[in-house]
Formats: C-alpha cells, sequence, structure tokens
C-alpha cells in the first residue's frame, strides 16, 4: 500500500512537471522546449493577483551569448497565450576604429566564452538571482508606470543578463521582460580600452536578430512606420514592406519596424502590433561595410541565415516579406570616445576602466491590450 | 476500498498523460530512433533546446565528416573549430501555442577550417542523423579558437623583442585559455582577430592575431605583438605610449 502511494506521488509530480496547471478558465501554458535554469517563467506583479505573464527559454553560450528562444506573453489571466520570439540574439558586434584599422567582428571571429557572474554581479539586495554561473536573472520595480496627481502606478520588470570576455573588452548582453509587454534589448561594452591605442576614439556596433513569430511563424507582416509634417499638420503612415531589405532610421521622422499579424486583433478588433523602436545613445553609425549602411533590415526566416555581415547578400534577390515568416534586425552603435577618466598609463602597462556605454532597442505592444492593465 | 480505488485509478492517470507526453518529443536521442548503431549518444530524453551533450557533439562532428560532400569540401587535414546547437524550425506549424510537446528536431552547426584558411560550415540534424546543408565559408568567417590563441601566444613568447619587453616577467605569461580559471592569473595572454586593411595585407588572406598581455587588471601597453599564424610569423613594435 505504501509502495502504491509513492507511485502514485511520484507519478503525479512527475505529471505536473511535464502538464502544467492551470485555474478553470485559464489558457493552458505553452510547452517549452527547455527545462532547469533556461526555463524562465515570471509573472507581474510579483505579490499579488496576475496581470501579465512571461514565459521563454534562455540560452547562455560562448560565442553568441546570451539568446531568448521560444517567448510567450500572456497579456491577463485568461487571455491565450501570445508567442513573440522563436529566437532573439545579438547576431555579431561590429568595432571599426577610427584611423581604418583594427576593424573586429568581435562576435563571428571569436568563440569568446561568457564571464562568470556571481553575487557581486548580481545581489540578491536587488533582486538578483545568478544562473548557472554566467547569467544574472534581476526582478525589480522599474520605477514610474503612470502618474495621475497622486494616483500612482509603478511598474515591474524581469531583466536577464550576461557578458562575453572579449578580450579586452566585455560585452554585457542584457534583455529585460516588463510587465506592460514591453521588451528592450541592449548592449553594453565595458572593461579596459585596447592596449596599444586606449585613446583612439571606435564603434562599437551591436546588430541584433529578431525572429519575431506574432501568433505562430507565418502570416507576419512588417510595416515602416513614418511621421511626416507639412506646414502646421502632421500625418503618421505604415506602409507594408513588401520585399526583404533594409530601411533607414530618421530621427524626425519617428521610424519604426512595425510587426504585425494577419489574424492577430484585440477585443475591439484593432490590429495588434509590436513596434521595434531604436533606443540610440547619441547616433547610429555608418561604415563602408555594407552592411552598416542601414539601420534596419528585413529578411524571410533562415534558421541558417545568422551573420550580420551577410545581410546584403541575405536580401539578394528579395523574397516577398509581406504575409511571411519574417525577421527584423536592427544595427545600434556605441560611439567611444576615450576620455582621462577611461585611465592611465603606468609605466609600460595601461592601467584603466572604461565604464558601460549602452545602446539598444525597445519592442512596444500597440493595440495589444485592450486597455493598459498597469492602472492603479 | 474506495479511497484506495480512487487513488489508484489516479495514479494511472498521471502516470499515462506523463509517459503520453514524452511519447511525441522529437528532440531525442538519435539512438532512440534505429540507424547507424556505431558510436551511440545518449540514451536519456532531452529537450530541443537542451545544451549539447558530449555525445551527441561527436556525433554531429561523426555525421558531418562522414557526408561525401562534406569530406569533398574539406580537403586535406580540416580543422574542427566549433560545434554549436541550432534551434531551426520543424516544417510547418501545426498551432501557435502549443501545450504539448512538439516535434522539433536537434540541429547543430559544425564549423571546419581548412589547410587553405577558408572554412567549411555543415549544418546536421542529430534527430534524423543527417547533414541538413555544407556550404564553404570565407577565412573571415571561420572564428578563432582558444586553441589558436594559445598558438600565437607560444610563438610571439619565443621573439626575442618581446622577451626583451616584458623582462623578467616573460615567465610567468601563458594563454588566458589554457587551463580553467585561467582568467584569474596574475599573468595572462588574450587575443583579438586581425582583419587588413587592403589586399596587400598578408592578413587578407592568412589568420592573424593580435595579442594581448595582461599583468593583473592590467594591459601592456607600448609594445603591439601581431601573429601571422597562417605563416607562423611573430611581428613586435614597441614605440612610446600613445598620447591623448
Amino acid at each position: 500500500m505504501k509502495r502504491t502511494r509513492l507511485l502514485a506521488s511520484i507519478a503525479m509530480l512527475s505529471g505536473l512537471l511535464a502538464v502544467p496547471r492551470c485555474a478553470p478558465g485559464q489558457t493552458p501554458p505553452p510547452w517549452m522546449p527547455c527545462s532547469g535554469i533556461n526555463l524562465v517563467d515570471q509573472k507581474f506583479p510579483v505579490n499579488g493577483p496576475e496581470e501579465t505573464h512571461w514565459r521563454f527559454c534562455m540560452e547562455a553560450a560562448p560565442k553568441n551569448g546570451l539568446m531568448i528562444h521560444w517567448a510567450f506573453f500572456r497579456k491577463s489571466l485568461n487571455a491565450p497565450w501570445l508567442r513573440l520570439f522563436w529566437d532573439a540574439r545579438v547576431s555579431d558586434i561590429f568595432v571599426p576604429y577610427h584611423s581604418g584599422s583594427p576593424r573586429y567582428y568581435d562576435m563571428s571571429s571569436f568563440t569568446f566564452p561568457m564571464t562568470p557572474i556571481g553575487g557581486a554581479d548580481c545581489p540578491a539586495t536587488v533582486g538578483g538571482t545568478p544562473l548557472g554561473g554566467n547569467v544574472c536573472k534581476e526582478v525589480r520595480d522599474r520605477g514610474l508606470a503612470w502618474k495621475d496627481d497622486a494616483n500612482v502606478r509603478r511598474g515591474q520588470e524581469l531583466v536577464l543578463w550576461g557578458a562575453l570576455d572579449a578580450a579586452n573588452y566585455n560585452y554585457v548582453i542584457e534583455w529585460t521582460f516588463r510587465d506592460d509587454g514591453v521588451v528592450l534589448g541592449r548592449v553594453g561594452a565595458t572593461a579596459v580600452n585596447l592596449p596599444g591605442v586606449p585613446y583612439e576614439t571606435h564603434m562599437h556596433n551591436p546588430i541584433w536578430r529578431l525572429d519575431i513569430d506574432l501568433n505562430g511563424f507565418p502570416a507576419d507582416s512588417v510595416s515602416f512606420g513614418t511621421h511626416s509634417e507639412t506646414g502646421a499638420t502632421a500625418n503618421d503612415s505604415d506602409p507594408v514592406i513588401s520585399q526583404e531589405g533594409p530601411r533607414d532610421w530618421n530621427p524626425h521622422a519617428f521610424n519604426s519596424l512595425d510587426v504585425s499579424d494577419a489574424t492577430l486583433v484585440n477585443g475591439h478588433g484593432h490590429k495588434s502590433y509590436y513596434q521595434l523602436i531604436p533606443l540610440p545613445t547619441g547616433g547610429l553609425s555608418r561604415h563602408q561595410e555594407s552592411f552598416t549602411q542601414h539601420d534596419f533590415w528585413v529578411t524571410t526566416y533562415n534558421g541558417l541565415e545568422l551573420w550580420a555581415a551577410q545581410l546584403p547578400n541575405y536580401v539578394n534577390p528579395p523574397q516577398n516579406a509581406a504575409n511571411a515568416d519574417i525577421v527584423v534586425w536592427y544595427k545600434g552603435s556605441i560611439h567611444h570616445h576615450p576620455r582621462d577618466e577611461d585611465g592611465e598609463y603606468i609605466g609600460h602597462y595601461w592601467h584603466g576602466e572604461a565604464l558601460v556605454m549602452w545602446t539598444g532597442f525597445m519592442l512596444k505592444p500597440h493595440d495589444l491590450f485592450d486597455r493598459t492593465p498597469l492602472n492603479p | 476500498m474506495f479511497n484506495r480505488f480512487a487513488r489508484f485509478i489516479q495514479a494511472l492517470i498521471v502516470l499515462s498523460a506523463f509517459v503520453g507526453s514524452l511519447g511525441p518529443l522529437q528532440a531525442r536521442s538519435p539512438s532512440q530512433q534505429g540507424g547507424l548503431p556505431q558510436k551511440e549518444p545518449p540514451t536519456h530524453q532531452v529537450l530541443p533546446l537542451d545544451p549539447l551533450t558530449p555525445a551527441e557533439r561527436k556525433f554531429a562532428e561523426q555525421i558531418a565528416r562522414e557526408d561525401s560532400k562534406v569530406r569533398e569540401l574539406l580537403g586535406n587535414r580540416p580543422q574542427l573549430i566549433s560545434i554549436a546547437l541550432l534551434f531551426l524550425k520543424p516544417e510547418g506549424e501545426q498551432v501557435a501555442v502549443p501545450t504539448k510537446p512538439v516535434a522539433i528536431d536537434r540541429h547543430a552547426e559544425v564549423l571546419f577550417r581548412r589547410e587553405d584558411e577558408a572554412g567549411v560550415r555543415a549544418v546536421v540534424n542529430l534527430s534524423k542523423r543527417s547533414l541538413v546543408a555544407a556550404e564553404r565559408i570565407t577565412s573571415m568567417e571561420v572564428p578563432l579558437t582558444p586553441e589558436d590563441i594559445s598558438q600565437a601566444a607560444k610563438l610571439a613568447l619565443e621573439d626575442a623583442e618581446l622577451r626583451k619587453a616584458l623582462g623578467d616577467e616573460v615567465k610567468g605569461y601563458s594563454a588566458a585559455a589554457e587551463s580553467p580559471g585561467a582568467r584569474t592569473k596574475q599573468f595572462a595572454i588574450t587575443g583579438l582577430r586581425l582583419f587588413s586593411k587592403g589586399e596587400d595585407d598578408p592578413c587578407t588572406r592568412h589568420r592573424c592575431v593580435q595579442l594581448m598581455f595582461r599583468r593583473g587588471r592590467d594591459y601592456l601597453a607600448d609594445t603591439t605583438v601581431w601573429v601571422d599564424l597562417t605563416e607562423r610569423h611573430v611581428s613586435v613594435e614597441r614605440g612610446k605610449n600613445e598620447t591623448h
């Protein structure tokens, strides 16, 4: 009898792990192709009844660092889960120096390991939990989300980050999943300036590859959001990008890549989409290499096309990109003009600290919710 | 009696649900799918995004090396560079939000370096034990390995000019990647792949590395060291510290 109970308990426990349970009326959570520390599941708010929920896989690997796979979002407790990413990663980090050489490809030209992360990088006092020795998970207050006089709502977020040990540099790769459905991607360059030329200005250009699958792989489209003004009036247009190819970001036009699905609408019947919005720090670079001549690229899915430097080839000849399985790419830039704060020579050696400089983007939902869940 | 029966039925239902949930899982080890018996990969159930096991890595290399197209591309004396998990979409998609295990084959990307410094990229399907794609890639697309840095470091440390620059500390230096925990060593050599400025520069075609010599948190700054690994040639340039 005891053995039967034990067997039943083990079976019950195994069943719970394999088939997630949900409350009556809720859509069951998506099955996940990962487990253990690689499976990230976070509801918001952290305490109290659920308003929104993220569930995805992370992978920490040499060369590409911290990647996100199979990411789902639930916009309310009883809403269906929505897939956002099949795969999100930094494809490469291109680093040209002002004198014309060197010109490094800091991801594709080396299999850099990830740095160790411990309690000093990822303290529990700020919501940090080291995962597997190379990744930090922080679940934290993100400041003011809304205010109307005395009515206030603060937001929360889950931040995952890890760093590549790229010789003298460390590259911090960070992914933020917010309670309002926003995703932020950032890369930070830090550690020590290039020995030999520690005062030479240079760029760090991370290029992100975002395989967005709203509501599943097929039938996604990308529109090019553009703001324009004529006299006192302004207009916003959002034409569909019909073929693979590049686009340029104009800060005066507030350009964005808007990714939608053919059938995904909110409760008002409005088309739901995610906007890829650059968050540049100072500017966006252009270099002689053709893949750096544009800020955005749209390609159709090919799981073997992972290298940013090949983008001009990936879109030649251009394939139809409307109502397709699409991938969007974005290049950010960090212009590092060394300063005295970066360090000094001590004898034959350079002693210094290049503090973190960031660049990144935002993926923001538009007409995904019927109304924001973040109300007091 | 009824309670015991109910518990038994409950256990049966849960157990069958558990076993059933594992059934359609495609991301299983190749040994579970019949086929070649040699060099058995792991027998435990794996999920599509679980890290590659050492046995799977070996198996991926084996599939690539045994394929005739890859063999033709590799030529003589190819060097294995890296093996990485690839998370590829299955053909077609049944549901956008699967709540039961989905058949997703496990894939790996295997990179080789050819004798002429160009490379070969092979993508293998571990679940189906087959080659998905193979292509020749340029030298630029073949990443350096920790072994490349170690080799460059050894060559450089034999250079008289560099030994002079490092003084007595030369004895302490070795490549950072040579042993686990080496990043915390007092003296370590790291490096970056160097690409040329133009066609007349040997590093256009050769595998060149710029080495960095780290002492504690500091880097040797007045001596620049390049190693052409293809020609096994070391260049050392000693100069003044760069001015601001």
